[in-house]
């Protein structure tokens, strides 16, 4: 080792942050050099000079109370810290149209101002929803951290639901009238007043295979007004992290309530099929031959990228934000999936960012495997956008948290 | 068995819903994060409103983070940056601030007793802290953070380069500068080396999170 090298490294020596045996070379190379043994003497007369410094100050008290006050909440916890009362959802009727706009941070959410609620309750929410769909049972705490599928699911015949008086489209004409009545929902006879979820226009049938085995028993002790005081009580308004949507805390009862009430006004036929894969159950129907049919996704796809606007990604990408804000999440990742295509060259972060809406759509809406297939896509097609694939994966780990490590690496 | 998990396997729970995960990673860097504070700007209100600030965007940041640098590198590049917003908006307030501070809330900065060195020990290095502490702060900023971020938080070199954005040679010749600038700021008030005794390392905790 020569002089300049070990000046380099006396800095390194003298806070310890080199590895012995390179540690031991510096101090071979000191032991025969006057300079350097200067210089070192030097580095360790300075670090006790300073070493008052390292002394810690305490905070005042009271300082941790905030903060832990943010963490429980942002936890899913009671502000006092105890964990919130259980709600158990069991083998209940959830149309997952209805579901997904609760797996979507994007989606519209009417009337409660206030922070997001916590990521994981959204995720658990989604576990929660697919596992319905699947004909699990599920016990959700309020932390909606620990979900559990029952290990003896009871098999159920799945049923179809359909909305009623909802028009069928059938050509590309009736699915943009459609469209268009669906962005006034108020007009539709039947239309599910959105009180906290902007929920899908009954527009088409939701196909989800619905499990009524014994009907909704459940326990839900924390009332709305509770969960919403609680949400006042915090303190700051927070940023919404990655630019997530608003989202109320407490519209898992609510919603469950009223996913309820909607399968038992909309249930009319029960299906064959015993529900075999989530994917097939939960992608939504365009007709009520939609379940048959495996061109499903193009047609939805064809209908969302009318030729005139097919070649501006900018709007196809505000005709997407509309289409999910609607919740009509087939559609809007179709839209995506386009406006990524067309400026996939001109500019590929943001068409990496336009494949990961695609992506959390498809997975709000269901469509697990052309989620997997659309974040593939991603991965192949943009292989630096190293953020983008993190929030892909973060979208997916919401609806497929085991399958998806594995699986698709 | 708490006190052997690391910051990332805490952070890790707490994104899980653990909110008692979250505590445990507060207890552990709350004095050290707050002492940054502190020795970059010699003002305790500030510091604590910094701090706290720091945590709770933790707090709301902890959902989306990913496990690809060190707990404690996010913690103290948050601080850092909350710092540096601090130092520009108010460069000129702070001199003031800092011969205002004795007479003002709380404490004088080193008037906390340390609970671990002796007796004697504890009274030399409360004598010179305040001298040290002034000298920081007469540091240019970007020396200063240098300093306590691994003088004091204990991040090694390269972390503070990526943390600060320079690169590792820049960042130890800085190192340099303020140690030898420190040093001379008490030799000039007639300090020698050798009056300094050593404060202790900081406690065991303080360096868990460290991979």
């Amino acid at each position: 080792m020569n002089c300049a090298e070990s000046q380099d490294l006396l800095l390194d020596l003298a806070y310890g942050e080199l590895s012995p045996a390179r540690a031991a070379e510096v101090e071979a190379h000191v032991q025969g050099c006057a300079a350097c043994r200067a210089e070192k003497e030097q580095l360790q007369g300075a670090r006790k000079a300073v070493a008052p410094l390292r002394h810690l100050e305490e905070p005042p008290a009271g300082f941790d109370e905030p903060i832990l006050r943010a963490a429980r909440a942002e936890a899913g916890l009671q502000s006092d810290g105890t964990p919130g009362p259980v709600v158990e959802v069991s083998a209940t009727v959830k149309p997952l149209g209805l579901q997904a706009a609760r797996l979507d941070p994007h989606a519209q959410m009417k009337g409660l101002k206030g922070r997001p609620a916590p990521r994981w309750g959204r995720r658990a929410a989604a576990a929660a929803s697919i596992a319905a769909a699947a004909g699990l049972a599920v016990v959700v705490t309020s932390s909606l951290t620990r979900q559990r599928a029952s290990q003896a699911p009871e098999t159920v015949a799945p049923i179809q639901v359909r909305a009623p008086d909802a028009p069928v489209p059938s050509s590309l004409d009736d699915a943009l009238a459609s469209r268009k009545k669906a962005a006034a929902p108020e007009e539709g006879k039947g239309a599910v007043s959105p009180k906290v979820f902007a929920v899908p226009p009954p527009r088409a049938i939701a196909s989800a295979p619905e499990p009524v085995a014994e009907g909704p028993r459940r326990k839900v002790a924390s009332p709305p007004a509770k969960a919403k005081e609680q949400a006042d009580r915090r303190e700051q308004p927070a940023e919404p992290v990655g630019g997530l949507a608003k989202e109320e805390a407490y519209g898992f009862s609510q919603a469950t309530k009223r996913d309820d009430q909607m399968a038992r006004n909309q249930a009319v036929a029960p299906a064959a099929a015993p529900p075999h894969g989530l994917a097939a159950q939960a992608k939504p129907a365009a007709g009520p031959s939609a379940a048959s049919s495996p061109d499903r996704a193009a047609e939805g796809k064809l209908a969302a990228a009318p030729k005139a606007a097919a070649q501006d990604p900018d709007r196809l990408e505000n005709q997407a934000g509309e289409a999910r804000r609607r919740g009509d999440y087939a559609r809007a990742a179709a839209l995506y999936q386009d406006a990524s295509a067309l400026r996939k060259e001109s500019d590929p972060a943001r068409a990496a960012w336009n494949l990961v809406h695609a992506v959390e759509c498809l997975a709000a809406g269901g469509q697990v495997h052309e989620a997997i297939a659309a974040r593939r896509e991603l991965f192949r097609a943009f292989p630096g956008q190293a953020g983008q694939q993190a929030a892909a994966d973060r979208a997916l780990r919401a609806v497929q948290p085991a399958e998806l490590a594995p699986a698709d690496r | 068995m708490d006190q052997e998990k690391t910051d990332e396997e805490l952070l890790a729970e707490f994104q899980q819903g653990d909110a008692g995960a979250f505590e445990r990673l507060l207890r552990r860097h709350r004095s050290p994060l707050y002492t940054f504070f502190v020795r970059m700007l010699g003002d305790r209100a500030r510091a604590e409103d910094l701090a706290q600030d720091t945590f709770l965007r933790i707090v709301r940041g902890a959902a989306a983070w990913e496990h690809r640098a060190r707990f404690q590198t996010w913690l103290y590049t948050i601080a850092r940056n909350l710092c540096v917003d601090a130092v520009r908006r108010d460069r000129f307030r702070r001199v003031e601030s800092l011969d205002a501070e004795d007479g003002e809330e709380g404490p004088p900065i080193d008037a906390v007793p340390s609970g671990s060195a002796g007796p004697d020990r504890q009274a030399e290095s409360a004598r010179l802290r305040p001298l040290l502490q002034r000298a920081l702060l007469a540091l240019p900023a970007d020396q200063r953070e240098v300093f306590v971020l691994r003088e004091q938080a204990g991040l090694p070199f390269k972390e503070i380069a990526e943390l600060v954005g320079a690169n590792e040679n820049t960042i130890k010749s800085r190192m340099r500068y303020a140690l030898v600038a420190l040093r001379k700021a008490l030799a000039d008030q007639g300090v020698t080396v050798e009056d300094a005794e050593p404060e202790p390392e900081p406690p065991a905790g303080v360096r868990l999170g460290r991979a």
